[in-house]
């Protein structure tokens, strides 16, 4: 705090943001409640939790790219000083992938199978960067391929003559295209096996120092967060469970379900040590508990679980959490 | 015991069935159409063989109190005839359908379980019947049999399987590789009891919803051989009909009535089968119809999000996070 | 597999269907009980020997086939007929010539008269298709962007309306209102007697002759291709690819336009082509109900008139062109689609 201009400036920061799903004539199942974060240029930010927990949902109202049946219902998410709630389609069209883009879950499907890849890459730029010159633009396709490890001449292939790991190499050049200031990469590694998942990683940690990147990666895997993320954001059936640097999530976690996700992660260090999982299921979005949303499967619960649903708390300045022990105490 | 599963099997199926406009209004014409074939000596205001040549103005009359829908070229009553016609039009339709899905659904099934060379063999004929023009073939085979009835029900029904038999076999296919026809197999069912007990089942949904569209490609195979002259001639069918009325100057004297009737009540059953059978498919692959580019309400819910800051406000939660972490 | 044994094998394939078909034309003609000596040939004005007279004539005094005796080898050769004197022998050997036997009716060359007519179905199909592809698929593109809108279910019940009309019915109620109402011709393709003097004339009054045909036509096969279209596209804009578009910032026509079409297309084409026999089966009617001189209405007259040779030959005409117009598509569908070289 003793040399302020050392700190890097706030790229975007979402407050309250709420979204819902709705159906004609069922109430409106809440996927999203009141979550807040903030990222910084070059930050990266892993957000946890197990699936259909809202992650997914949050990364894609980040771009409104939210599916028919979504509504944001509260918050806003502000992005260089925009509100980009407030954009008109054809603005929030620009914002799309020239400032934020996007990494898919499955390479496969994320890419047209009827286009080739450069062509893919080639069209997100022209896209955004008007560019009459075929030779520059060639050159930069070439360029973008070869960052991520993939010989240039391969541009005129199409998707299902790469291997999965160079789809996911491609998505990955396809989403630097426009040199955007965040890139949201949602569960990159899910659909490979495990020696090209650690080098999709590591290509994208290099990426992201050499580019200076800011980063939100959407997972479940603790290792690839313990590794990779300045910050990390718990969310469990909608709501932030915990959120604070990765230093306190691993070695002061507040909340019992970052304790209790903790201890089902393996420890490198004591192998020994049997894995713990979590009883129980997570909650369905159109039947959520009325109390704490974790207080079925708590281990920690009380009658106050129950009944009423715990606010945000700051722990420390850095440390926020949503648990009725942390007030209590 | 059994007979209670299968009720609550009955009484689910029929809630699912129930929310389904398509197949209700598709299952009620039909149903219709039915009623009034079975009870057509009841409904009917003649008898359709009647015939009343008294005079010249009995041949096309006009719709009027005694004739509902006027008389066609032989002075014939058209409704009583129409009431008839939906007999033959309904029997062909469901005979020929029969045969048509027996032998695609034997065919599919028989390809997709056995696999290797039956499979190759059998879906290889069943891609040159599917590449031959069924009308023209259908009318090179009544044409060089005798138009009975009979007859025009076993060609539609040898011509139509194709179709069946390739829907059939994928599905089959996609069961047999279900982990319980595994077991089964692996404790030693023989080939006919796991075709029995455990594909038949599973394709029988799709056999049903291929019943009923094969029922509306008969009936209009029917009507379009019976008006190019290859029908029945002792029995007077929709096709039938309208082969007369078109070729017997219906069209000169301007007689719409004796040419739109028959024609209506092949709409309508064909509509009704499509309409039953596009809702059970819609059963049984239901698809959420939401894609990527779909066009809900408004995404962004402004209201909603001024009133959710309002109440912020009123709370006073002043204490709400709005620090990073990363800046510790 | 590369792309030309790919290729090699669908003509291979299609060359064995036509052969089948051959065969196939041939004996439903001699074996079912419809026999044209009998059937064709029954007047009783006729003498004995001007019967014999036309038997030779057509070739119907030879033997069908030659004998299975002489296939069995201990009796070979024992057989009195000679192989190449059999009917079917003839058939193949005529058919390699291009002759289809003479018609009953009109006392031609069955071929010259196809030949002749083919154009016109061609004309006529093309015509139809064309508008009915266009128009079918604006409305499913529509219809599945819109999906669950008032326009969706519109184009929906009004596609499952077209498909249950009896063509041939379709064409009679819009003959009917066509010819009293706005005064087109009842039928043929020009004017008898033709009064038109220059080209100009001939194409008007051919346009006229075309209009209810090709409406008819139009309207029967557009709700099917609107079906298809909106089905296809539907299952297409699901995908994650028109995502990744989306989240490139692209408009929701360019996704339309640059992702979902070709994609929406390859079973599109696929579907066209298996509708061929469809198309057919409406040519059929529809040239029957208007006079219209095709292959169809070839049919149609061949029927009425109980011409066999006729029939045979339209029969035959009319499997060549599916089967052929089956094996473009597929040639069509592999360059479409990258992926067909990898299987």
């Amino acid at each position: 705090m003793i040399n302020d201009t050392n700190i890097p400036s706030t790229l975007m920061e979402v407050n309250h943001l709420s979204i819902d799903y709705v159906t004609p004539g069922r109430p409106p199942a809440h996927a999203v409640e009141d979550v807040t974060l903030t990222l910084r240029e070059g930050e990266v930010l892993g957000l946890v939790g197990e699936s259909g927990c809202g992650k997914t949902t949050l990364m894609l109202s980040l771009m409104r790219l939210l599916p028919a049946a979504g509504r944001i219902v509260g918050g806003e998410v502000n992005f260089m000083g925009t509100d980009l709630l407030n954009l008109s389609e054809t603005d929030i069209a620009d914002v799309r992938w020239k400032r934020i883009s996007m990494i898919f879950q499955g390479a496969m499907n994320a890419l047209n199978p009827v286009r080739t890849v450069g062509d893919q890459i080639s069209e997100a730029i022209t896209q955004h960067i008007p560019m009459n010159d075929k030779t520059a633009l060639d050159n930069r396709v070439g360029e973008l391929l070869d960052l991520v490890g993939i010989a240039p001449h391969r541009k005129v292939e199409y998707p299902h003559q790469y291997s999965g790991g160079m789809r996911q190499r491609a998505m990955i050049a396809m989403a630097l295209a426009c040199t955007p200031q965040v890139v949201i990469a949602d569960e990159p590694t899910t659909a490979l096996d495990v020696m090209i998942q650690a080098q999709i990683l590591e290509l994208l940690q290099t990426l992201q120092q050499k580019l200076g990147l800011a980063i939100i990666l959407v997972t479940h895997d603790l290792g690839l967060v313990a590794e990779m993320c300045d910050s990390v954001l718990v969310m469990y059936g909608g709501v932030t469970a915990e959120y604070s640097d990765v230093d306190t999530i691993f070695n002061e976690p507040k909340h019992p379900y970052t304790q209790e996700l903790l201890k089902a992660f393996p420890d490198l260090s004591n192998p020994r040590e049997t894995l713990a999982s979590i009883p129980g299921y997570p909650p369905r979005l159109d039947a959520l508990p009325p109390g704490c949303r974790f207080a079925p499967r708590c281990p920690a619960v009380f009658d106050r679980c129950h009944v009423e649903q715990p606010d945000i708390h700051a722990v420390t300045p850095t440390h926020y959490t949503s648990c009725h022990l942390v007030e209590n105490s | 015991m059994a007979d209670q599963v299968g009720a609550t099997n009955l009484r689910s199926l029929w809630r699912v069935f129930r929310r389904n406009r398509m197949a209700l209004v598709g299952l009620f014409m039909l149903g219709a159409m039915i009623f009034t074939a079975v009870f057509a000596p009841q409904i009917a205001p003649h008898d359709p063989d009647e015939v009343i040549r008294i005079s010249i103005d009995d041949i096309y009359a006009k719709p009027g109190a005694n004739h509902l829908l006027g008389t066609d070229d032989a002075g014939r009553d058209v409704l009583s005839n129409f009431i008839y016609g939906a007999r033959v039009s309904l029997t062909v339709g469901f005979f020929a359908a029969a045969i048509s899905v027996f032998i695609g659904a034997t065919v599919g099934i028989f390809a997709g379980f056995y696999g290797g060379r039956v499979e190759n063999l059998l879906m290889r004929f069943t891609d040159i019947m599917l590449v031959i023009p069924d009308l023209p073939l259908a009318i090179v085979l009544v044409a060089l049999t005798k138009p009975r009835l009979s007859n025009i029900i076993i060609v539609i029904g040898i011509l139509g399987w194709t179709g069946t038999a390739r829907l059939i076999r994928s599905q089959t296919l996609a069961v047999k590789q279900r982990k319980f026809v595994l077991r089964a197999r692996a404790i030693g069912a023989g080939n006919w009891h796991i075709i029995r007990r455990h594909i038949f089942p599973l394709v029988l949904p799709l056999i049903v919803v291929n019943t009923v569209l094969a029922i509306s490609l008969a009936i209009l195979a029917e009507s379009t051989l019976s008006f190019i002259g290859l029908g029945d001639p002792t029995t007077l069918s929709w096709g039938q009909m309208l082969n007369y009325a078109f070729g017997r100057g219906a069209m000169s004297s301007g007689a719409l009535w004796a040419l739109i009737t028959p024609g209506l009540g092949i709409v309508w059953v064909v509509l009704a089968c499509t309409l039953l059978g596009q809702g059970l498919e819609q059963m049984l692959n239901p698809r959420t119809e939401w894609h990527h580019l779909s066009v809900g309400a408004e995404m962004v819910d402004r209201e909603q999000i001024a009133r959710h800051a309002a109440m912020r406000e009123e709370a006073s939660l002043g204490a709400a996070p709005t620090g990073s972490p990363a800046s510790g | 597999m590369n792309r030309s044994r790919v290729l090699a094998r669908r003509i291979a394939w299609a060359l064995f269907t036509l052969l089948f078909v051959v065969v196939l034309n041939f004996f439903l003609f001699r074996v079912l009980p419809g026999d044209p000596a009998r059937a064709g040939i029954r007047d009783p004005r006729l003498t004995r020997e001007a019967q014999e007279a036309i038997r030779v004539r057509f070739g119907l005094d030879k033997p069908v086939i030659n004998c299975f005796e002489s296939l069995n080898p201990v009796k070979l050769g024992s057989c009195e007929v000679n192989p190449f004197e059999t009917q079917f022998f003839i058939y193949i050997g005529n058919l390699l010539k291009g002759d289809l036997g003479i018609s009953y009716h009109l006392n031609q060359p069955v071929a010259d008269i196809l030949r002749a007519r083919l154009w016109n179905t061609v004309l006529l199909i093309g015509a139809g298709q064309i508008l009915a592809i266009i128009l079918g698929m604006g409305l499913g593109i529509a219809a599945a962007w819109k999906a669950r809108t008032a326009i969706d279910y519109l184009a929906l019940l009004g596609s499952l309306m077209a498909w249950s009309l009896p063509t041939f019915w379709l064409g009679i109620i819009l003959l009917f209102w066509g010819s009293t109402d706005l005064g087109l011709p009842i039928g043929g393709k020009l004017t008898a007697g033709g009064s038109a003097t220059n080209m100009v004339d001939e194409w008007i009054d051919l346009g006229r002759h075309m209009i209810l045909p090709t409406l008819t036509y139009t309207i029967v096969f557009l709700g099917e291709y609107m079906l298809i279209m909106r089905s296809t596209l539907l299952d297409v804009l699901s995908e994650d690819y028109i995502l990744t578009a989306k989240a490139k910032g692209l408009s929701t026509f360019q996704i339309l336009k640059d992702h979902a079409l070709q994609n929406a297309m390859l079973p599109m084409v696929t579907l066209i082509a298996l509708n061929l026999g469809f198309t057919v089966a409406g040519a059929i009617q529809i040239e029957s109900v208007f006079s219209w001189p095709g292959l169809g209405g070839a049919i149609y007259e061949a029927v009425v008139r109980r011409d066999y040779p006729m029939l045979q030959g339209a029969f035959l005409w009319i499997a060549i062109a599916v089967i052929a117009a089956n094996l473009i598509a597929d040639l069509l569908y592999s360059t479409l689609d990258p992926r067909v070289e990898a299987g």
